[in-house]
């Protein structure tokens, strides 16, 4: 059984790794997109707040 | 990840590891039944029956079942993913089952001790590890991508 148990560890090392390889680039890929999401999103918001105040209130215009 | 927002991916982070937690108490709800009976007995009801269940491999398939959970779940989702995210996500766990099978298989025909499913096996060590590792981090992952599509709705 020791070729067994010596497939079985590479094999396992070998997941461990692409695993963690994987995950990681996936996990930071993901966090990266719906950071850039909020703050596209924030932009917008404060964008839409800036128009707002610029336009002259009802009793201003008078 | 770390450097985009540690803060927020902690919090999914813990999401997920709570999701793992709650659906593993549920896959051992006989063996931790068992356990309660042993101390609740003071030992002297339950221990065949949890060796019994240690030795037909309850823990390593509930794992094999979380880690399945998650598996299907991202499936489902229908997330477009590439090369090494898709090795990570998708084949990794049929390694592990594999390997479990295998070990399964090799107990049934006498080859190997059935001491490979104890809880104290170096297999049993690993596979634990292992699944409860993917099963969190690659759920804070799926948490991550749905919360960006329904904000995108």
């Amino acid at each position: 059984m020791t070729l067994y148990n010596i497939i079985v560890g590479f094999s396992c090392t070998f997941a461990v790794i692409f695993y963690a390889v994987g995950i990681y680039k996936e996990s930071k890929k993901s966090m990266r997109d719906l950071n850039d999401r909020y703050l596209r999103r924030a932009r917008e918001r404060a964008h839409d707040l800036k128009i707002e105040q610029q336009q002259p209130q009802p009793d201003q215009a008078h | 990840m770390q450097g985009e927002n540690p803060i927020l991916y902690w919090l999914y982070l813990r999401r997920a590891f709570l999701w793992v937690v709650g659906n593993t108490i549920f896959g051992l709800a006989p063996l931790i039944f068992m356990a309660f009976v042993f101390m609740t007995s003071e030992g002297k009801v339950g221990s065949d029956e949890m060796t019994h269940l240690i030795h037909d491999g309850v823990v390593l398939f509930v794992c094999c079942a979380v880690m399945g959970a998650v598996l299907v779940e991202f499936a489902l989702a229908g997330f477009v993913m590439k090369g090494s995210a898709i090795i990570a996500i998708y084949a990794v766990p049929f390694f592990i089952l594999a390997l479990i099978s295998i070990d399964y298989l090799f107990i049934h025909l006498r080859i190997i001790d059935g001491t490979c499913f104890d809880l104290s096996s170096k297999t049993s060590k690993f596979v634990m590890i292992f699944s409860s590792g993917y099963a969190t981090f690659t759920k804070a992952d799926l948490y991550i991508k749905e919360d960006m599509r329904h904000d995108s709705i």
